[in-house]
């Protein structure tokens, strides 16, 4: 197994949410919408509190918003 | 964040030491993580939740749902 | 926190110690040498900038091996404890130094020795990381 990479799907669960906007997310859980935009992005891993408070926003497991797996499959 | 990292561990008896070498990291580490001084950040609680066998919800709890569960 | 094998702490630790060698063998020779060039010709020309910015350079590369710590270090938990460290050996010396530049400027008190402001921050730095370690405990 190579090296594990955290990916997300918080974009699609916050169109499925009504079309939240990233500004609505951070809101919601307390940080601001660059802050979102970085998570979703993928170029910051949030604390895991902050990740726990998003999976709660859509009511799913927190390994539905965040996934870690491997990059490089052998 | 509160945990629940001591019970897993004792249940497997390893010591912190032990759970620091399976995770890769150090026992100051396991220790802090453990008296929930140190919050992991998400991989590693990937890692710790993948060592165990279980999603991170049933070994690390957001304090609302603590609170909650009390 | 004293288990100190092939580690990224153990490489940091060499690479201070060879700094340090450095930086005291090079302030020696620097002295005696622009002592022995006083008077001489060579004084007033670049070897007198050269010979007194010589010991400052292991002083660097101890900078640099505090970066490459940071960057070798795959524990988190010691990551953040090094950086909180720093932190606050930085805000310490920047007030230190900001405070004796202030005397300094409008209160006549001698002059504080620049050169000197890395071993502050070391030492700030050092205590910072004392008590953070004992936070943890």
């Amino acid at each position: 197994m190579a090296e594990r990479r955290l990916t997300n799907s918080i974009r699609t669960l916050r169109f499925m949410a009504g079309e939240m906007t990233q500004a609505e997310l951070g809101e919601r859980i307390g940080v601001t919408r660059q802050t979102i935009a970085a998570i979703e992005a993928g170029k910051y891993s949030p604390t895991l509190e902050a990740a726990f408070r998003i999976a709660e926003v859509f009511g799913q497991p927190l390994e539905e918003v965040f996934q870690w797996g491997c990059v490089n499959p052998p | 964040m509160r945990n629940r990292l001591k019970v897993l561990r004792a249940e497997r008896n390893w010591s912190q030491a032990d759970l620091a070498e399976q995770l890769d990291v150090s026992r100051q580490s396991v220790n802090a993580i453990e008296t929930g001084k140190y919050d992991p950040s998400l991989p590693l609680a990937f890692k710790i939740a993948a060592l165990f066998g279980m999603p991170i919800e049933h070994i690390f709890f957001n304090n609302d749902a603590a609170q909650a569960a009390e | 926190m004293a288990e100190v094998r092939g580690t990224a702490r153990s490489r940091y630790l060499k690479r201070f110690t060879l700094s340090m060698i450095a930086y005291a063998g090079l302030l020696i020779a620097s002295v005696l040498a622009l002592e022995y060039i006083e008077g001489s010709e060579l004084a007033n020309g670049p070897w007198r900038f050269a010979l007194a910015v010589a010991p400052s350079l292991p002083l660097l590369a101890t900078i640099w091996a505090m970066g490459a710590y940071l960057v070798d270090e795959a524990d988190e938990f010691k990551r953040s404890i090094v950086v909180q460290s720093m932190l606050w050996g930085l805000g310490l010396t920047l007030s230190f130094t900001s405070v004796w530049g202030f005397l300094e400027e409008f209160a006549q008190v001698s002059r504080f020795p620049l050169y000197l402001t890395f071993p502050v921050f070391c030492l700030c730095m050092g205590v910072a990381q004392f008590f953070i370690w004992r936070r943890y405990k």
